[in-house]
């Protein structure tokens, strides 16, 4: 055999060494489950035995954001998760730190500014307390949403002399802007330990804060009582419910407010989206007035009610099989996020062609 | 001491005193005999006998004997002159590191100057009487002939030789000595490995010396690694070679790739240089032969053998300078640089392997020598050697900041990053009181295939930061003075180290959470350590004469609050005495032996503890000299032509090893103390019939007793034991148990055979069948001990040490077919470990005597887990198993959806894994030899 026969074959052994695939090092099986348990409309989505709260669709539509509470530690911590838009397996978002550990944290109302970033609500208490110690209006960043740059500490007073406890239905406005409802009481009703913030409603007044200011929250007027909150359909619009009324109102940039919809029985929790206006709809609804006059709500769910703006028709045919609570629309209005009444809670998508 | 071993001592010691032992400089040996006339067989006096082109030689005396000493090992040619006789070149003459090649020499009388005349000399080193020690060494040819990838492969071939216990003593109780000098990581020797690795590509030859070495080294009771490294070539060449086990598939393939490179040859001014490198990556770094897993679904059924974060890379560079400044000195450059990384398999971490722990060791040793040798023709040869070597480890273990990416198959070439290294070593422990940035608390993993919240862990780290370094610089003077028949050796070392040490545990909590988290430790301290001996070596006739007297000290430099420590100091005197009778060389030694403790020992130690008895350790500066008195008698000849004999038998006595003694009733309460005692006794015997005619073989045997009253420095040692009359418990008592290396017999076979160049048919213009290379090694070995415990709460049952593992046995094997292409020598080979793929196990679980638990245990452990977390699993969850959730409800609730996941679980945790040895491994190599 020639030499070069020879070096020919000991290039193409080398190259054959070389070229082979080494073995691959262990990995994980793939543990996540993809789409629904059940494909049936509305699609349930969770099946926590602890709630679960507040959806917030991502701005790509792609997941969901949303509180849900762990029963299976001692402090019952209220997390962050994010879901597949379809459902499938949650990636939790769990505060893990030294601090954590002799404390209940809640991670509530979240609500994306933009998709990377969200608005929430931050509170702890020490475990076996009835109250928070810790109640603040902040931001968080992704991936993990646990290092909340606090902006509003609660409770605060105001200059009318109110005392604001905590934040729900927290709306960015654009601009470095955040709305909220600020709540002013909570309820002496049982409902388990911890009570869920928003079991309870008592929003006393909207408010708005600028994120990147240091001054304190703005009132906005007109907004006595508020039981819902989103934006609009034109820009600095700002739509609200109110406690015991049917009607969802429009504030424009300009203070005007307005009628945008009529729902015909109490509305609350609304949203808009692409056009489309999502609102819960009689149900459970247990009306209280104080003494002094002021209203609030008891909320066991209601109906998910969705109109076309542009016709003013309703999308969804009225079904009361589930009691439901706090909608938050697709980006593409096409379908709603959200949760069931006050016992169970759980989520589910509702598809809104 | 027992009555026995009184009796065996003084039968030895009775034989030692008889006289003494030699040992030349343990990287040079020497060549020594008698020049006679061929014709009468008188002595002729003043001949000259030199090598290494007449820079080094001596000139015989009247008695015609001659001796050229302190020699590099290698192969040299002897040239004789002497008026009035013909001269003689004798080729081939080998020289070992601390030996003495016996080359007899006859000169033919010519009245005129004839050309000189070469042949080849024929030496015999097994018979000289001037070898004393017990040595077994790995030559050049052996580490390419044999199934052995490194220095530490070639040493586990040695008899006497477990892992890094040498006759049955601690790992760190033996010395490493690299061309003359010693090197030691004297910080924690006793529960780290070393770093150094020395390309074996590099290497002239490596032994292990296990009985009395010279007076001229200190630092070890137990043994002496001693490594020649070459120096560089008059003509350059070198090899390359890589090796992989890419090609196979399934469980051969283990994601190997080694690279070597070596190569040699002059620069100008007649400086030679030599450098190597050694790349050496495995996905599967510490493979074992692990059963298949039990419960089904583990992923480890499908894809059976490679655990998981088990990758490791070693880097190796090295690089050495020869200086010839004149005839009469040289200097030598020498560096290395060696650096591990390892990803640490955590069976806890199994399935969340980016916070399992990994480790980073990189070590750089810097040498130079200066070497001043008299005149061949000097009356009283003199050779001095100078010797600085610059030493510095670093250790981290830890959690890595990010996951390294693998560029080719496991090798990252890029350097681990660890969570908290900065504060690790800047030794901040103030800053380290807190949660330290970048560590979370674990929580159990949800990434298992069995989901539950039990056994193993994600979201974080254990939090373990541990950072060391050991800098040593250290110089030597070396002297030998040449008396005739014999040498005067002397000199001394001085030794100035620098250790600073950094701990944390549980890094994501603060200090004190809970009194859980203890306090971060750091020390820093500079201790220096000093030695000087002489030794005189004298040849009377066939008698052979050693005395040696060594003196030691060290100073820790670390003084208790309130309380100087101070030196320690420690006289060592060693002799020997050898002879040829009846065609064997006879040898007795005594030597005593001292080495300063490991440094770690001298600073607080917190660890887990699996035996329940406590998980700190007060430090102690003021330890002592851990020492050893060892008597050896051996034998050694060849009954026939081709085979050689060797045997001895031994016994050690070690005293003042350091043990963790109790200062009060708390576990917690101990300090480290030199109080641990112990013997070991053993019998060794070699059988060899050296290569010819194209094969050899060699067959090792190790009859050993070691036992000892603790077998680490971190058993407490509780001086009681029961009175067999009363039952009372006494105190003290010299009980021993079986040390933890104590392996009572070793059996190694090894067969080496090689066809010659121009064997079998040729078939297309080549001999397929010519010039193959095989070797096999086969090894057999008892058991070694373990105590078993009940199950919890871990009672002991009987003696520590008192059972025993099974025997193991593996047989290795290499095939070498050298290839000549043109005017290269290229070739290919198959290494091939554990060729039959035998499960060895090398540990077993104390409480059960076996390395499964049984049904009941991981039963109990699975109903513990899951009455801790009885919690439902609802559908979104990422502990969700489908085939779990039997009524399909979206939630796994009940004991009859759960139970079944928290005992798959319990039985996967509770899969052994390290109790058993290394799987098949397998590698293809292809080498260029130029």
């Amino acid at each position: 055999m020639s030499l070069s026969r020879w070096r020919r074959r000991a290039f193409a052994c080398l190259a054959l060494l070389t070229a082979c695939s080494q073995s691959e090092p262990f990995t994980n099986p793939d543990v996540t489950n993809e789409g629904p348990l059940a494909p049936t409309e509305p699609l349930r989505l969770t099946y926590n035995i602890g709630e679960d709260s507040t959806p917030a669709a991502h701005p790509d539509g792609a997941s969901l954001l949303y509180s849900f509470t762990r029963p299976d530690i001692q402090g019952r911590d209220q997390c962050l998760a994010l879901l597949p838009a379809g459902g499938g397996t949650q990636r939790d978002l769990c505060p893990n730190s030294a601090g954590s550990r002799d404390s209940t944290d809640f991670y509530a109302e979240p609500a994306w500014i933009d998709g990377n970033t969200i608005a929430l609500r931050r509170a702890a208490r020490l475990i076996g307390r009835d109250r928070d110690d810790y109640v603040v209006l902040g931001t968080a960043t992704a991936p993990d949403f646990q290092d909340v740059t606090a902006r509003v500490r609660f409770p605060y007073s105001t200059p009318a002399g109110l005392v604001h406890l905590f934040p729900t239905h927290v709306t960015p406005l654009g601009g470095g802007r955040v709305a909220y409802i600020a709540e002013t009481q909570l309820s002496g009703l049982p409902c388990g330990n911890p009570c869920p913030y928003d079991w309870t409603h008592a929003g006393r007044e909207v408010m708005v804060v600028d994120l990147a200011g240091d001054g304190p929250p703005t009132s906005v007027p007109g907004t006595d009582y508020p039981t819902g909150l989103s934006l609009g359909p034109d820009a600095g619009d700002l739509l609200f419910t109110r406690a015991d009324d049917s009607r969802v109102f429009r504030r424009a940039a300009d203070g005007t407010v307005d009628v945008l919809h009529d729902f015909g029985a109490v509305a609350r929790d609304v949203t808009w989206r692409a056009g489309r206006l999502a609102a819960i709809v009689g149900g459970d609804l247990l009306i209280l007035t104080s003494v002094n006059g002021e209203p609030s709500q008891v909320d066991g769910g209601g109906t998910l009610a969705v109109v076309d703006l542009a016709t003013g028709e309703p999308v969804l045919p009225a079904d009361t099989t589930l009691r439901l609570r706090r909608p938050s629309l697709a980006p593409d209005g096409r379908a709603v996020f959200v949760q069931t009444g006050a016992t169970a809670v759980d989520l589910y998508r509702v598809a809104a062609p | 001491m027992s009555p026995r071993c009184t009796a065996w001592g003084l039968v030895v010691a009775g034989i030692a005193l008889l006289g003494g032992r030699r040992v030349e400089a343990q990287a040079e040996g020497a060549i020594g005999g008698v020049v006679r006339d061929a014709a009468t067989r008188n002595p002729i006096a003043e001949v000259l006998v030199t090598v290494d082109e007449g820079r080094r030689g001596n000139v015989t005396d009247t008695a015609g004997t001659y001796r050229i000493r302190q020699l590099r090992s290698g192969t040299y040619t002897v040239t004789v002159r002497r008026i009035g006789y013909q001269p003689r070149a004798l080729t081939g003459v080998v020289v070992r590191a601390g030996g003495t090649t016996p080359l007899d020499i006859t000169l033919d009388a010519s009245p005129v100057q004839l050309d000189e005349l070469a042949v080849e000399a024929v030496t015999d080193l097994l018979l000289d009487p001037l070898q004393t020690q017990s040595e077994q060494r790995i030559t050049a040819q052996d580490l390419r002939q044999l199934p052995v990838a490194s220095l530490a492969d070639a040493i586990a071939l040695t008899a006497g030789t477990v892992g890094e216990s040498f006759r049955g003593g601690r790992p760190g109780q033996q010395s490493f000595i690299l061309d003359g000098l010693g090197v030691k990581n004297q910080l924690d020797a006793s529960t780290s490995g070393a770093v150094l690795r020395i390309p074996p590509d590099i290497l002239t030859e490596a032994s292990v010396i296990t009985n009395g070495f010279s007076a001229r080294y200190g630092q070890a009771i137990s043994g002496l690694v001693n490594v020649v490294t070459r120096d560089g070539g008059e003509r350059w060449s070198g090899r390359a070679a890589y090796e992989t086990d890419r090609p196979l598939s399934g469980s051969a393939d283990r994601g190997l790739d080694r690279m070597v490179f070596s190569a040699d040859g002059p620069l100008v001014g007649g400086i030679r240089a030599l450098v190597g490198v050694d790349l050496n990556a495995r996905q599967d770094f510490d493979a074992v032969n692990a059963p298949a897993p039990v419960p089904a679904g583990d992923p480890r059924s499908t894809t059976p053998y490679p655990l998981p974060h088990n990758a490791g890379e070693q880097y190796t560079g090295t690089a050495k300078l020869t200086i010839p400044l004149g005839q009469r000195q040289t200097a030598r450059l020498f560096g290395l640089m060696s650096s591990d990384q390892r990803l640490l398999y955590d069976q806890a971490y199994k399935y969340d392997t980016e916070f399992a722990p990994a480790l980073r060791v990189a070590g750089t040793l810097v040498t130079g020598q200066w070497q001043y040798t008299s005149a061949p023709t000097a009356k009283r040869p003199f050779v001095l050697d100078v010797r600085a070597g610059w030493f510095d480890r670093e250790f981290m273990r830890g959690t890595l900041t990010e996951p390294l990416e693998q560029k080719f198959g496991a090798f990252t070439f890029d350097r681990m990053h660890f969570v908290g290294e900065e504060i690790a070593e800047a030794q901040d422990t103030a800053a380290a009181r807190s949660a330290v940035p970048g560590f979370t608390s674990p929580e159990y993993s949800t990434s298992t295939p069995w989901g539950v919240p039990a056994f193993f862990l994600g979201e974080g780290s254990r939090g373990e930061m541990s950072w060391n370094r050991f800098q040593e610089l250290r110089t030597q003077v070396d002297g030998t003075l040449g008396l005739g028949r014999g040498d005067l050796y002397f000199g001394g070392e001085y030794l100035s180290q620098d250790v600073q040490t950094f701990q944390r545990a549980l890094a994501s909590l603060p200090v004190g959470l809970g009194d859980s988290v203890p306090p971060a430790s750091a020390s820093a301290f500079k201790p220096q350590a000093f030695a000087l001996y002489a030794e005189l070596n004298q040849r009377l006739g066939e008698l052979g004469l050693v005395a040696g007297l060594r003196y030691d000290q060290f100073d820790s430099r670390q003084d208790l609050p309130g309380e100087e420590s101070g030196p320690k100091r420690q006289l060592n005197p060693r002799v020997a005495v050898s002879t040829v009778l009846k065609g064997a060389t006879v040898v007795a030694s005594f030597g005593s032996f001292s080495q300063p403790p490991d440094y770690q020992f001298l600073v607080d130690a917190a660890f887990d503890d699996t035996t329940r008895t406590g998980r700190f350790r007060q430090g102690n500066p003021n330890l002592g000299f851990e020492q050893a008195w060892q008597f050896e008698f051996s034998v050694r000849g060849r009954p026939t032509k081709d085979l050689e004999l060797r045997t001895g038998v031994y016994i050690k006595r070690l005293d003042g090893l350091v043990a963790s003694v109790p200062l009060g009733f708390d576990p917690d309460s101990s300090i480290f103390g030199n109080a641990d005692y112990g013997t070991v006794r053993g019998l060794e015997l070699i059988a060899e019939r050296p290569v010819r005619n194209g094969w050899g073989a060699r067959l090792l045997y190790t009859l050993q007793f070691a036992e000892a009253s603790s077998s680490s420095a971190f058993l407490l040692r509780r001086s009681y034991t029961i009175d067999p009359g009363t039952g009372d418990t006494i105190i003290p008592a010299r009980v021993e148990f079986p040390l933890d290396y104590d392996r009572r017999h070793n059996i190694t076979a090894i067969v080496q055979g090689m066809a010659p160049v121009q064997f079998g048919p040729r078939v297309l213009g080549v001999r397929p069948f010519a010039a193959w290379e095989a070797s096999v090694v086969m090894r057999l070995l008892s058991g070694l001990p373990y105590t078993p415990l009940s199950p919890p709460p871990d009672t002991l049952l009987g003696a520590p040490n008192s059972a025993r593992l099974p025997w193991t046995g593996t047989v290795d094997m290499l095939v070498r077919r050298p290839i000549r292409l043109g005017r290269v020598q290229t070739g290919l080979y198959l290494d091939v470990r554990n060729v039959f793929n035998r499960q060895n196990i090398v540990a077993v679980r104390r409480d059960t005597g076996s390395p499964f638990a049984t049904s009941e245990m991981v039963e109990q452990m699975a109903e513990a887990a899951y009455t801790a977390n009885p919690s439902a699993i609802p559908y979104e969850s990422p502990r969700y198993r489908p085939a779990a959730d039997i009524d399909g409800n979206g939630r796994i609730e009940g004991r009859n959806e759960l139970f079944p996941l928290f005992l798959s679980a319990a039985q996967d945790v509770s899969q052994p894994v390290f109790f058993y040895g290394a799987p098949r491994l397998v590698r293809l190599g292809a080498e260029v030899i130029f």
